[in-house]
């Protein structure tokens, strides 16, 4: 047995001296020339044409699209990308862009316009993932090595559709040629962007290394390396960012982000996003199809005790469904207030006796936030002696019954966030007529509505503000049949190590951080 | 033995197919569509109709079933509808990895809880026997996910001796790089000579099995000690010590080995516990391995995924439990016979 104990300390004594050697040993460059943002999600989806998840994160700095969505502090633009001009037919039907010259892919090719009109065939044809935004797109014709131009089927906002944050990357001709997803997904990518996918560990990081021959070039003090790494538990990320070992997290918990303010080593950045928290409202079931019941729901819910207790102030109240944020959204706040009397006389109006009220929320399972707004409403309704039932389920199983009638709740809690930045997107997919429904999930059917915003839709490409009073039109309708309510729109808030400069965060790519952006 | 060996293969091969059924079933009984999930978020209803077609998922819940055991006979475990990647490859790259940390674990627990056992049934009430047992019920009443944070906070946040998470340090990823051989980066390491990443391996590994096996090692080490104890004081050691073998070669020769059966038995229960287990320190440690790719396929309803992974646990814990009563067999030759064990001293 003497062996045996002798043995274990040897051993011990190798672990620690091994655990010790590694922490002693000098990196081989500096570490200011890295950056590291931490974030909880997993990244698999490396395929451009269908990738529609957070590997964006990771893809809108290693492909680019033809144009840019400019958001964040600055006045939102649209500004090139890949295409450095474009103009439009008054039709709306025509859209021709003029390319970028001198653009090298990471596999050394040149950018043509042959790779922009196989990348977004190849999407098209794919029909998976974002790939619905081309569902406008008739042909595509290409007019020179530079140029290039797009005819739609019928007028929709292509400057906006192609710097959508899935399905518009521009991917070399050679692996576009492709119809499966097998090149892409081993990891491999053929973008423009700045940085070259070095290494990806599934479910651990992923390490992205500058291009040396990126168009824009690398001047100034510019990170060379930048890791995405998937931590799970915000309790890891907490200590990464306070200890130094991230740059940069976007998980943390609102009532801990008030102590990272007073942190002098760190720096909370926050940003209003274009998400926001809805409640749809099932017009088709009862005791909800009652209009004054609606009214009566939107009147019990405490919208400042939401924003100020649960969103801690990283919040606002929205003015309808389409964020604040963004263009088409009405100037106003939704005109409802936390009035607990309002709501129980709407309740009596209603045709239902109070104590037969029986509603049913259903929400996704493991978020604190919409958990804690169910919790809510639930308790400011009992206090006027209406019952809730709670229903919590995974995501898919939650959507899953609220499409088939006979299982829906009838109030349905949930997140929306556009895929490319245009009020249509939550006023169509969320309310306008369906015979099956996908996500217009409060079975709500207005035709005034529909044309109103169709309408709108086709003439934001060539006229924006004339469609942008078409969409506050619709939203009026909205909030006058309120088929669903609307809780807030949310703020999006990072920490960052106070070395990290340069960080302005794009709420049309949500959890997007532009490496090239920043500096030291 | 051979006869043993081929009915408790056959017995396997059945269970398998059976928890593949259950699996089956069970998870079709949870409402999800498995066309969006396939999908993504927003899917128009164009999209969803192509997207059944193609995944089959049009046809009667039997013939799919019949496909996917057609499919997995033939070594093909589908396509995960999360990740849009082979299960089979999720499951090569991550297996690995739990294996890796399972393993490490069981060894580890097997080690220390037999020497610490050892040592206290030696030295009964003594002052080993006192410590080993404020360590086995502080190690069994600690709960994992509790110890875990601890483990992070103390080792890692304050006193900096051990990496937070992950499995492999960036700095080896660039600059060290490990070529895959196992996939078990300890064995890859040593295989390549690479010791700066052994390094690296061993000090990610640390935490988590630390975590991991504190509690199983606490068990293993109270069994054992009863059993050395019962074995210790039977009538043929006394009668042993009474043809003048010394205490310590009736010890290590003849009540060890008498005493390991029963343990033999914990070891396979560990191994089952250790696998549970790895789902909590995997989530917390962001282990790249199997449990949290379960969780997550679960939660998401990945029907090729889940299935794959129940049948690659169901397997490796069948597995080691076969491995278990070969051992047996090979320490007792009278259980393979079906005879009783102490017929010689009962």
């Amino acid at each position: 047995m003497k062996v045996g104990l002798k043995l274990a300390s040897v051993c011990l004594v190798i672990v620690s001296c091994i655990s010790l050697e590694c922490r002693r040993e000098e990196p081989r460059e500096s570490a200011l020339s890295k950056v590291e943002y931490v974030i909880n999600w997993d990244m698999t989806a490396w395929d451009p044409s269908t990738s529609y998840d957070n590997t964006s994160v990771a893809l809108s700095n290693i492909y680019e699209p033809l144009l840019w969505y400019k958001g964040g502090s600055s006045k939102a633009e649209i500004v090139p990308a890949l295409a450095e001009s474009y103009n439009v037919s008054k039709d709306g039907l025509t859209w021709r862009f003029q390319l970028r010259k001198g653009v090298k892919f990471h596999d050394g090719s040149l950018f043509r316009s042959s790779d922009v009109k196989a990348s977004v065939e190849r999407t098209v044809a794919m029909n998976q993932g974002a790939s619905w935004i081309w569902k406008p797109l008739n042909t595509i014709r290409i007019i020179g090595d530079h140029e290039i131009e797009f005819r739609l089927k019928y007028p929709a906002p292509l400057d906006l559709i192609v710097s959508s944050g899935f399905g518009a990357w521009i991917t070399c001709q050679k692996h576009a040629a492709s119809r499966n997803s097998d090149w892409f997904m081993k990891g491999k990518e053929c973008g423009t962007g700045p940085y070259v996918l070095k290494k990806w560990e599934p479910g651990q990081q992923i390490i992205l290394e500058y291009f040396p021959d990126y168009w824009r070039g690398w001047t100034g003090e510019k990170f060379k390396i930048a890791i995405i790494r998937t931590v799970g538990e915000v309790s890891t990320q907490i200590q990464m960012i306070r200890t130094g070992q991230a740059d940069i997290v976007r998980q943390v918990p609102f009532e801990i982000l008030k102590n990272m303010e007073k942190d002098p080593a760190l720096r909370v950045v926050k940003y209003p996003s274009f998400e926001s928290v809805v409640a749809l409202l099932n017009c088709r079931k009862k005791p909800t199809d009652d209009r004054n019941v609606r009214r009566a729901l939107a009147y019990a819910v405490d919208y400042e005790g939401i924003i100020s207790k649960l969103l801690m102030g990283y919040g606002s109240k929205p003015s309808g469904p389409v964020a604040k944020t963004l263009w088409g959204s009405l100037e106003q706040p939704i005109p409802f207030l936390h009035a607990p009397r309002v709501a129980d006389s709407l309740f009596s109006a209603a045709k239902h006796r109070k104590n037969e009220l029986s509603l049913r929320l259903s929400f996704a399972a493991g978020d604190e936030l919409l958990t804690n707004i169910a919790l809510t409403l639930q308790s400011s309704l009992r206090k006027i002696g209406v019952d809730l039932d709670l229903e919590v389920y995974p995501w898919s199983i939650q959507w899953d019954r609220a499409k088939h009638l006979e299982t829906a709740p009838n109030i349905f809690l949930f997140y929306w966030w556009p895929t490319y930045p245009t009020p249509y997107e939550p006023l169509l997919g969320m309310f306008h007529s369906e015979q099956e429904p996908v996500y217009n999930l409060s079975y709500y059917s207005n035709k005034k509505f529909d044309s109103l915003i169709d309408e709108a839709h086709s003439i934001t490409g060539t006229n924006r503000s004339k469609a942008a009073e078409s969409f506050k039109q619709a939203q009026l309708q909205l909030l006058n049949d309120l088929p669903a309510i609307f809780i807030a729109d949310l703020e999006r808030v990072y920490v960052t190590q106070r070395r990290v400069g340069g960080f302005d965060p794009n709420p049309a790519y949500a959890n997007v951080v532009f490496f090239y952006e920043l500096n030291l | 033995m051979i006869r043993y060996l081929v009915a408790r293969t056959l017995l396997s091969v059945l269970l398998l197919l059976l928890v593949a059924v259950l699996t089956f079933v069970m998870i079709h009984l949870v409402p999800g569509d498995q066309a969006a999930l396939w999908l993504g978020p927003r899917p128009t209803p164009e999209q969803l109709s192509e997207a059944r077609q193609k995944l089959g998922l049009n046809k009667p819940i039997y013939e799919q079933f019949y496909i996917y055991l057609d499919k997995v006979v033939h070594g093909d475990l589908g396509i995960s509808l999360r990740t849009k990647r082979a299960v089979a490859d999720e499951l090569r790259e991550r297996f690995p990895a739990t294996l890796e940390l399972v393993s490490g674990s069981l060894l580890f627990a097997v080690s220390v809880g037999l020497l610490i056992g050892y040592l206290s049934a030696h030295k009964r009430g003594g002052l080993i026997d006192a410590i080993s047992r404020v360590l086995s019920i502080s190690g069994v009443s600690m709960p994992i996910f509790w110890l875990a944070l601890v483990t992070q906070l103390l080792f890692s946040s304050e006193l900096s001796l051990l990496p937070l998470q992950g499995r492999l340090g960036d700095e080896v990823l660039r600059h060290y790089p490990l070529a895959r051989i196992t996939g078990i980066y300890t064995i890859d390491s040593i295989l390549q000579w690479n010791w700066t990443a052994f390094g690296d391996v061993i000090s990610h590994l640390a935490g988590p099995v630390f975590c991991l096996t504190l509690s199983s090692t606490s068990l293993i080490s109270r069994m054992f000690r009863s059993s050395m104890i019962e074995a210790l004081e039977d009538r043929y050691v006394t009668a042993l010590q009474a043809i003048g073998i010394g205490r310590r070669t009736v010890g290590s020769k003849f009540a060890l080995r008498m005493a390991i059966i029963p343990t033999i038995t914990i070891v396979g229960l560990t191994y089952g516990y250790l696998l549970g287990g790895s789902f909590v320190i995997e989530s917390i440690f962001d282990w790249p391995g199997l449990g949290k790719f379960a969780v997550d396929s679960l939660l998401a309803k990945d029907i090729p995924s889940v299935l794959g992974v129940t049948l690659l646990y169901a397997s490796s814990y069948i597995g080691i439990n076969l491995v278990i009563d070969i051992v047996y067999g090979l320490v007792d030759p009278r259980i393979v016979r079906g005879q009783k064990r102490r017929i010689y001293y009962g």
